[in-house]
């Protein structure tokens, strides 16, 4: 074989680097947490519709934290980069758990296997080939805590065995998000209070449901300026008690006057259906 | 509509659980809980001897990559330094149920930090506080109440330039100084969880 000239030898070991590259990094582990970008994209179609986003696998015994970690912890950041015109929806957050760390300080997370990932929409004009970037960051904690972070990269759609994991990875997705209540599926109200403009108040909310709820999981998500503790979640039949302290901390700019929560009921065969709801707090 | 009758069937008590947020902690506004700890020398230090002196007091974890971070890029030693000179007493907490005062000391050393290291193995001057993050900060003014409570600044990941972040403690010592109100008393600290016993 004649021997190659120079600068075509370093095109073809560059070329090489970069699908290589992308390859080895759709997946990385840092920190007791395996990460590897995935993506539902099968063929790519101009205006459509697909999903993009990041597993995160804890080590056994280690957990990372929900958009709201609770009484400690960091919040998990997934940041997806695609080219120009594909637009990006918010990062989607799966109904997380509940834990108690020493001292009662409470966190909410996710100890299993978690798909953190956004709806994309493609351009009119999209091409065949389609290069993402994910970086994630997170705080990993089992006694201790360690910060841990990846930078992913893939060319979607994803080929192979590995294209058919990733889809595979949205199965049922769907249903791990929180979604609003149907019309008369529960009812919220509240009593206790007043909550002062600035400073604290012991609050109950009722959820009143269509059908026994099953056991039931509250997942505040207080914005900035509010704090929300203690929260105690009772059920019998088809009403629900939660009963927690706000407090709507003096300095902030605009003071809250609601409170998101994540409700989460599960079934009697362990299936959790996860609730989007607003409680008013005026 | 709630149904009043079901509502009634709840008790109205909950059983006790004896969690951090349902202690009375250190509330802004009111006086800061009095203690006595020793510090990584040996030597005592007790709140109410600090009477008439604005108080930081800084929970401290070496373990923790948010404590770790801040130590690496100074924030505590410059703020320490700054606002000695101002007649505030900067105290550092260590209730790390694992970390015993030989542990403090070491830490101490390596970073240089001449101001006291308390030893809080049991936790429980970080229970009275409500301590839950490693960074946690507490402001007391010089009369004994607490005017701040939270977090060290707004950027748990180190990740804003210094000209978009804002540094609560320095803000609400510079407030304090000067015979103001603070604006911002209170904000959700971050950090990794204090590690108190089991």
């Amino acid at each position: 074989m004649l021997p190659l000239p120079r600068c075509v030898k370093r095109i073809r070991i560059a070329t090489a680097g970069l699908v290589l590259g992308l390859a080895v990094s759709a997946a990385a582990e840092d920190s007791h947490v395996r990460a590897r970008l995935v993506s539902d994209l099968e063929t790519p179609t101009p205006g459509a519709t697909f999903r993009v986003g990041v597993v995160l696998e804890p080590e056994p015994g280690w957990h990372v934290y929900w958009r709201n970690p609770g009484g400690a912890g960091l919040t998990t950041e997934v940041d997806l980069e695609l080219p120009a015109g594909y637009g990006i929806g918010d990062l989607e957050w799966p109904a997380p758990v509940r834990f108690t760390q020493p001292g009662g300080i409470i966190g909410y997370g996710y100890k299993e296997p978690v798909l953190l990932a956004a709806e994309v929409r493609a351009p009119a004009h999209a091409g065949a080939a389609l290069p993402v970037t994910a970086k994630a960051s997170w705080l990993a904690c089992k006694d201790v805590c360690v910060l841990g972070s990846a930078e992913l990269a893939a060319e979607l759609p994803l080929a192979g065995e590995s294209g058919e994991a990733a889809r595979s990875a949205f199965a049922g997705w769907r249903d791990r998000l929180p979604r609003p209540a149907r019309p008369g599926e529960v009812s919220v109200s509240v009593t206790g209070g007043p909550l002062p403009v600035s400073g604290s108040a012991e609050l109950t909310v009722w959820l009143s449901w269509a059908e026994p709820p099953g056991a039931v999981e509250v997942f505040p998500d207080p914005g900035r300026g509010l704090k929300v503790e203690d929260v105690r979640t009772r059920s019998r039949d088809t009403l629900t008690r939660i009963d927690l302290t706000a407090n709507r901390l003096a300095g902030s700019s605009r003071p809250a006057s609601t409170l998101p929560v994540v409700v989460v009921r599960t079934d009697g065969e362990g299936r959790r259906t996860a609730l989007d709801l607003d409680i008013d707090l005026d | 509509m709630t149904p009043s009758i079901l509502r009634a069937v709840f008790l109205t008590a909950t059983t006790a659980v004896a969690t951090i947020a349902a202690a009375a902690g250190a509330v802004v506004g009111e006086p800061a809980p009095g203690f006595t700890l020793s510090d990584s020398a040996g030597h005592e230090v007790s709140l109410g001897d600090l009477k008439g002196k604005v108080v930081v007091i800084e929970w401290l974890n070496p373990d923790c990559p948010f404590v770790q971070r801040h130590y690496r890029e100074g924030t505590m030693k410059r703020l320490e330094t700054a606002y000695a000179d101002r007649g505030v007493v900067w105290l550092t907490v260590n209730s790390t149920h694992y970390m015993d005062a030989k542990a403090s000391a070491a830490f101490a050393e390596t970073q240089k930090i001449d101001w006291p290291i308390l030893v809080d193995q049991d936790g429980a001057v970080g229970r009275a506080y409500g301590a839950q993050t490693t960074p946690h900060m507490f402001v007391i003014d010089g009369k004994g109440t607490v005017v701040y409570a939270g977090a060290i600044d707004d950027d748990p990941r180190g990740s804003k330039p210094a000209s978009e972040r804002t540094d609560y403690v320095a803000k609400a010592l510079d407030e304090v100084l000067a015979g103001k109100p603070v604006a911002t008393p209170e904000t959700k600290p971050y950090g990794c969880s204090v590690k108190y016993a089991k």
